[in-house]
């Protein structure tokens, strides 16, 4: 059954089945409406609607798409979970959501969570059945005995999760995640008039140190480069190791954290790629503090980077273009000598130049 | 005019520190309103929708009423609620907003005293909404002489 047809499904013929109720662009959130299967559900574009709807129908489960969604979503989500206490309410989140809705499923109301877990989007409307309706979580052992082994494939799936979204050596996100994170922010910037900014940087003389130290310093170089630029950077940004020597850094405004200060400061601090800068130059810093035990007594302060920076929308307005400019800026430092961060824009462009 | 019809329900939207809003419920208290408080719009259409309240007056101050767009107000519309807005300050600043209300035939007060009249007047109509004279109708535009009267003060305190 396709999504147009199903999306005008009467529920009040399906009195007793279990229903869903879906909020929120869910055109944007879920990719595959045909494997809902037989769940009837409704849709509601508009969060007092939604409340309205949920009043009259017991529900198995209420899916909120966060994007667009009310300002005050926990105050929505609260007046859901009285109205129907028993339905399992689920975020749809995009990556750049995800702190919003670990905070909003923190949240109680009444004794009870005000949501009971999320799922980042957009995903398949498979995915949104097995959460709403885990597959068989209780198991029979070999005498008969039932077990839960909710908490054993809780576990198997985070470390799935974690599998395919990190790089395994340096703990940092992998290419694919950095890449998807990267194009859902820009496209949630693109909607919001907000700006997003891209540092891409490899290791100088990485293969130098591979060949002559050996794999085991080149290891350790990298995961040192990880630590120090996770520490140089907000909680929020994103680090990710994009191939051998290759990082990347996805700067953007996170709506949950308010600059402190007066509003022409805070419109400064948000300035991209200002900030980027800034984190840059505190991690170029941190670098020539860094030891580096493998590579003997003179392992300390060698380490050095070449980078480029490139802002959405000023630089590119797309993923591919953001990152094909920041590597271009990058290729332009390495020319330059190495050793060095630039900006869109040329060798005049080295963010050591810039207050 | 004491004592509210069976049917009749005030929600009050906000919070219960609210001046504004502990001078309502002491007045709703006196007139034996039934009234419900409800800490936000998302509250207050559950409350109707699950009570089955069919005659509501709605009150709070705009920027509480005033949620989702103003989807709020056209839900009241739907089904056949008033809104009394209490807006503090320059209204010329909310034009817009006043503008969604007065759409939806809701009622303006610019002072918390000035909530004793709607009451009165809303009470008196049996709950319905501006101008709705007919059974089973939820059009709007009742008391056309009062909204009129207030549009008229509106565009006074504007300066229009």
């Amino acid at each position: 059954m396709g999504f147009r047809q199903m999306r005008s499904r009467d529920l009040s013929s399906d009195s007793n089945a279990q229903k869903i109720l879906l909020v929120g662009d869910v055109d944007s959130a879920i990719l595959d409406f045909d494997a809902i299967g037989e769940f009837p559900f409704q849709i509601s574009t508009n969060m007092l609607d939604a409340i309205d709807i949920a009043s009259k129908n017991n529900f198995v489960a209420i899916a909120v798409v966060m994007s667009g969604s009310s300002s005050r979503l926990s105050l929505a989500l609260k007046a859901l979970r009285d109205i129907n206490p028993d339905a399992k309410i689920i975020l749809l989140a995009h990556m750049y959501e995800e702190p919003a809705a670990m905070k909003l499923i923190g949240m109680a109301a009444n004794g009870k969570n005000v949501a009971d877990g999320y799922l980042i989007c957009p995903i398949e409307a498979k995915r949104l059945r097995e959460f709403i309706e885990p597959a068989d979580s209780l198991s029979r052992t070999m005498s008969g005995a039932v077990v839960n082994i909710d908490a054993a494939m809780k576990n198997k799936v985070e470390q799935l999760e974690k599998l395919a979204t990190e790089d395994e050596l340096t703990g940092l996100k992998n290419r694919r995640y950095t890449w998807e994170f990267a194009r859902q922010i820009i496209e949630h910037a693109r909607q919001e008039n907000g700006r997003v900014t891209l540092l891409i940087f490899d290791i100088d003389d990485f293969k130098h140190y591979n060949d002559v130290y050996g794999h085991t310093a080149g290891d350790e170089i990298l995961q040192q480069a990880a630590i120090l630029m996770q520490r140089s950077c907000r909680q929020h940004d994103i680090v990710g190791r994009i191939g051998g020597d290759e990082f990347a850094v996805v700067f953007w405004d996170d709506p949950l954290i308010k600059p402190a200060g007066t509003e022409t400061e805070r419109r400064t601090l948000a300035d991209h790629p200002k900030e980027a800068i800034f984190i840059a130059k505190r991690f170029r810093r941190e670098l020539k503090k860094a030891k580096l035990d493998s590579l003997g007594p003179e392992g300390k302060g060698v380490l050095a980077i070449s980078g480029g920076l490139a802002s959405f929308p000023r630089d590119g307005s797309t993923i591919q273009e953001l990152f094909a400019q920041a590597d271009n800026a990058l290729l332009d430092a390495k020319r330059s000598g190495k050793n060095r961060i630039y900006l869109v824009g040329g060798p005049k462009s080295d963010i050591a130049d810039i207050e | 005019m004491k004592n509210s019809d069976s049917n009749q329900h005030v929600i009050v939207i906000g919070n219960s520190a609210d001046r504004f809003i502990q001078h309502v419920i002491n007045l709703l208290v006196e007139y034996d309103a039934k009234v419900v408080l409800c800490e936000d719009v998302y509250q207050a259409v559950g409350q109707w929708t699950r009570n089955g309240f069919s005659t509501v007056l709605l009150v709070g101050r705009l920027e509480h009423l005033n949620r989702e767009n103003g989807r709020f107000f056209q839900k009241a519309k739907e089904n056949c609620h008033t809104c009394c807005c209490f807006v503090e300050g320059l209204l010329a600043r909310r034009q817009k907003q006043i503008s969604a209300i007065e759409e939806v035939g809701g009622f303006i007060i610019n002072e918390p005293a000035g909530f004793e009249h709607v009451l009165e007047k809303w009470l008196a109509s049996g709950g319905l909404q501006p101008q709705v004279k007919k059974a089973n109708s939820c059009s709007s535009g009742f008391f056309k002489d009062e909204f009129l009267t207030t549009k008229a003060e509106l565009d006074a305190l504007i300066g229009v």
